[in-house]
């Protein structure tokens, strides 16, 4: 039975949904284009693909090279990874659940491809661990600062425009 | 008067990077982008499934060739095109059909993809008729699913949503 493939991640309570979501997009855009450059969800790269793969028409007609392996053949696996859940602290990111490709994604986690897991062929491309999860609290930081900048930029037009109404009324200020 | 200045700049380079995010320009690279997909899909011998527009299509492989044609195939197989094998299904024998297929029209907000008006040079049947032939047969592969109108619009949000932050206007 295939498992739905998926991880999530804490957030600072204070994001709002807007940038929640944003910042959702910003991470899965982050790890398909991780992936499509050969690297693992450690920042290691993938193992290389086996010659019979390499050697077949499949390959061949997806236009693939050795080298970046980059788990694309039609590209639907990488392109179902959504934003599957939220909540105020955390959100949850992977396949949907009853996906087909489901199946792929977790051969390429475990390393199974039909047969039992193997960590030496695996090539986990979902979530972020050791190094990468330093670039995905950049990430989280930036969108944190995007809404601070906003909100100090809203509470500073608001002053202006109360300045300038009361100026307008000729309310003078103490 | 330097604001205004800076300000009208500011919008004018908007309005330009907005009109090139929504040219015909930016239709034809989606539209040539919806090719690649359909044709590797297709000679990956996967069709499409479902209604005829919207969200619901998914992926099926296509019936296979009966035996004779196979057989028919095997004789044939240096005629074959590179892409496709004997047992293969995936619309290919030349593979004239499918590297003919085209942007043929783009709007502002459409591309419109297909054949030219030419005939096959095996067969001697118009491409068009010969797609649609496929099509009655239930070998539908003129259509995208939505894990593939989700690729496009990553590579439409990648080439052109993103311009005013390349542009670095924002």
């Amino acid at each position: 039975m295939t498992e739905q493939q998926k991880f999530s991640v804490k957030l600072p309570v204070e994001l709002d949904q807007k940038y929640r979501r944003a910042l959702a997009t910003e991470l899965i855009d982050y790890i398909i284009r991780r992936t499509k450059s050969g690297k693992n969800n450690k920042g290691a790269m993938f193992p290389k693909y086996s010659e019979g793969y390499v050697n077949s028409l499949d390959f061949k007609i997806a236009g693939k090279k050795r080298r970046p392996v980059n788990l694309t053949l039609s590209g639907d696996m990488l392109a179902s990874i959504k934003l599957l859940r939220e909540k105020r602290d955390w959100f949850e990111i992977g396949l949907p659940a009853g996906d087909p490709d489901n199946g792929k994604a977790e051969g390429n986690q475990l390393g199974s491809y039909g047969d039992a897991p193997k960590r030496s062929r695996a090539r986990p491309f979902l979530d972020f661990k050791g190094e990468e999860i330093k670039k995905r609290d950049k990430i989280i930081k930036k969108y944190v600062n995007f809404q601070k900048n906003e909100e100090r930029l809203k509470a500073a037009t608001l002053a202006l425009i109360l300045k300038k109404s009361k100026a307008a009324h000729g309310v003078v200020e103490d | 008067m330097a604001a205004k200045q800076d300000i009208s700049r500011v919008i004018t380079s908007i309005r330009r990077t907005l009109d090139v995010s929504i040219s015909n320009r930016a239709m034809r690279a989606i539209g040539r982008e919806a090719v690649v997909i359909i044709k590797r899909r297709t000679r990956l011998g996967y069709g499409v499934v479902g209604g005829l527009f919207g969200n619901r299509q998914s992926l099926r492989t296509m019936k296979p060739h009966t035996p004779q044609y196979q057989e028919y195939r095997r004789r044939h197989r240096r005629e074959l095109f590179h892409e496709t094998s004997p047992r293969k299904q995936n619309l290919t024998f030349t593979g004239e059909l499918l590297n003919s297929l085209k942007v043929k029209r783009t709007r502002k907000n459409r591309a419109l993809l297909g054949f030219p008006k030419k005939r096959h040079k095996k067969s001697g049947e118009l491409l068009t008729k010969i797609a649609q032939k496929q099509h009655d047969a239930g070998r539908t592969f003129m259509f995208l699913t939505k894990k593939e109108t989700n690729q496009l619009l990553k590579f439409y949000r990648n080439n052109f949503g993103d311009l005013l932050k390349k542009r670095k206007i924002v």
